[in-house]
């Protein structure tokens, strides 16, 4: 175990930290963990979830105390190897009619909408985890050349489904809620769905693809998805 | 059975919570649950109900509800003035509501949360292991003027009556207890003085957070990679106000987690109005 830092939050939850920037090998080192403790503590433990270098663990405090939870979690084994994971396609139509900060992104970043599908599409994005938003993921991999600041005022509404980009990182909006990010695509498909366990289609630590589609097959989707006959695509 | 309540109207933020939803922040699903917990408990037990069993929360103003079925209830938390029958009704005690009768509100005069339990199951629905309402996750995120709701093991008994003492400090207590957060280390000399030394004041909160406002406390520019919160993270935002992330609250941030309120102390917030002086002091032992 390598400087992970351990510390109590209140009387119910730790906090695993990891020092060092954001890096895949700390997201798969977060994911090992808490594969180990959702296997071996369970009982003990309400649920544990990642962010980008920590792991927060929801125990039960009459049943243990965080000195020896942490004990506990000392003494767990701790896969060295990588938890299997999978690539996945998410379609994504690039277009004014369904991303309004379309036009004025690719002019403020000096690109055509070609080269930025292109950077855009081209990654294979890590999902580190879940937050913001039920279903919300956060992804490492943006190039470099996409990184823009976000907007000085946040938008009221933000459609589901929305695929942008704020700051060094890259997202789709699951559901319609407030935003500050830039709008530059739409996902037809559909990335949190309360009816289904787990609800969300890919698990962090998987991977994923943007794939360009023109309007009909976006439409296709969107029927396929509303007809509940889609199927996800492997990358 | 089938509508053993009637909601004729909702009041102002009413909502079915439990106890919280577990097991779903992997996927960014808020916990949720009562804001004031220990209150919504006391409710449950004073019927017979599981502790965490979904009960009815009331904010300021109360709902008006038609009873269809004899059944037994309590109220517990804020008074929000119950009357039944137009008759004033106590807190803290279970009661016998008799078929046709009608559950009213009136003056909210201490706390702002209130807590109904009824002796039985809430027929709700449950949605990823709880029954929580929350936005887009329950189909209804708040009860609704109209709304109906079922009531299953109606343990209706009659003559039996309980009641439990709740010390009036619960709601008058300024004082709240917190632990120093994972970056209460960023907080500088005068920061530091601000929060422990002053009073603060509560302002704008629902049931995600309560901003606390204390005009002289400096503000910052240190944002943090996006991590974890929970309900009672502390955030301190750039303009120097605190942040209490409460039940609703999303399961990361990107703001400093400077304190983290005890269990009991986010119970104790989740009773104060807007407007009122609160103080700041290190839990004595985790």
């Amino acid at each position: 175990m390598r400087n992970i830092h351990i510390k109590s939050m209140d009387e119910s939850n730790l906090l695993m930290e990891w020092p060092g920037a954001i890096s895949e090998d700390i997201m798969r080192e977060i994911a090992a963990w808490q594969h180990a403790i959702e296997k071996n503590l369970s009982p003990i433990i309400l649920e544990c979830f990642a962010a980008y270098r920590s792991l927060l663990i929801t125990y039960d405090h009459q049943q243990i105390d965080a000195e020896d939870l942490e004990i506990e979690l000392l003494k767990l084994p701790v896969s060295k190897r990588k938890l299997r994971s999978k690539k996945w396609q998410v379609p994504v139509y690039y277009d004014e009619e369904v991303a309004p900060d379309l036009k004025k992104f690719c002019e403020e970043k000096k690109l055509t909408l070609k080269q930025l599908i292109k950077k855009h599409t081209s990654p294979l994005y890590d999902i580190h985890f879940y937050g913001f938003l039920p279903g919300f993921m956060y992804l490492g991999g943006l190039d470099d050349a996409l990184a823009h600041p976000r907007k000085a005022t946040p938008d009221k509404s933000i459609p589901a489904g929305s695929v942008a980009i704020g700051g060094q990182q890259t997202g789709i909006y699951p559901t319609t809620s407030p935003g500050g990010w830039h709008v530059i695509g739409n996902c037809p498909i559909k990335l949190f769905d309360v009816t289904q366990d787990p609800p969300c289609p890919f698990k962090p630590g998987d991977q994923i693809r943007f794939k360009s589609v023109a309007k009909k097959q976006y439409d296709k989707i969107k029927d396929e998805v509303a007809s509940g006959t889609y199927k996800y695509q492997k990358a | 059975m089938s509508g053993a309540m009637i909601f004729k109207k909702a009041g102002l933020h009413t909502s079915i919570q439990d106890m919280g939803r577990y097991g779903y922040r992997k996927f960014g699903v808020p916990v949720s649950g009562s804001m004031d917990q220990n209150s919504a408990i006391r409710a449950n037990l004073l019927v017979g109900n599981p502790a965490q069993a979904p009960v009815i929360e009331m904010t300021v103003v109360g709902p008006t509800i038609v009873f269809n079925a004899n059944v037994n209830i309590a109220i517990v938390g804020a008074d929000l003035s119950p009357k039944l029958d137009k008759k004033p009704i106590p807190l803290n005690t279970r009661l016998i509501v008799h078929e046709g009768q009608t559950l009213e509100f009136g003056k909210c005069k201490m706390g702002i949360r209130a807590y109904l339990a009824i002796a039985g199951e809430l027929d709700v629905e449950k949605i990823m292991k709880s029954t929580s309402q929350y936005p887009q996750i329950t189909n209804l995120s708040k009860i609704t003027d109209g709304l109906e709701i079922g009531l299953k093991n109606n343990r209706f008994l009659d003559g039996v009556s309980a009641s439990v003492r709740v010390d009036k400090k619960y709601f008058s207590e300024k004082v709240l207890e917190v632990f120093p957060g994972p970056e209460y280390n960023l907080l500088q000399e005068e920061q530091l003085k601000s929060i422990f030394e002053q009073t603060w004041t509560v302002g704008p909160n629902n049931r995600m957070g309560y901003q606390l406002i204390n005009e002289l406390m400096p503000g910052h520019t240190r944002e943090i990679i996006t991590t974890q919160v929970i309900p009672g993270t502390i955030q301190l935002t750039p303009a120097g106000k605190l942040l209490a992330l409460m039940r609703d609250a999303q399961v990361t941030g990107g703001y400093p987690r400077v304190l983290q309120l005890t269990e009991l102390s986010i119970n104790i917030l989740a009773q104060k109005m807007e407007r009122t002086k609160v103080q700041f002091r290190i839990a004595e032992n985790d």
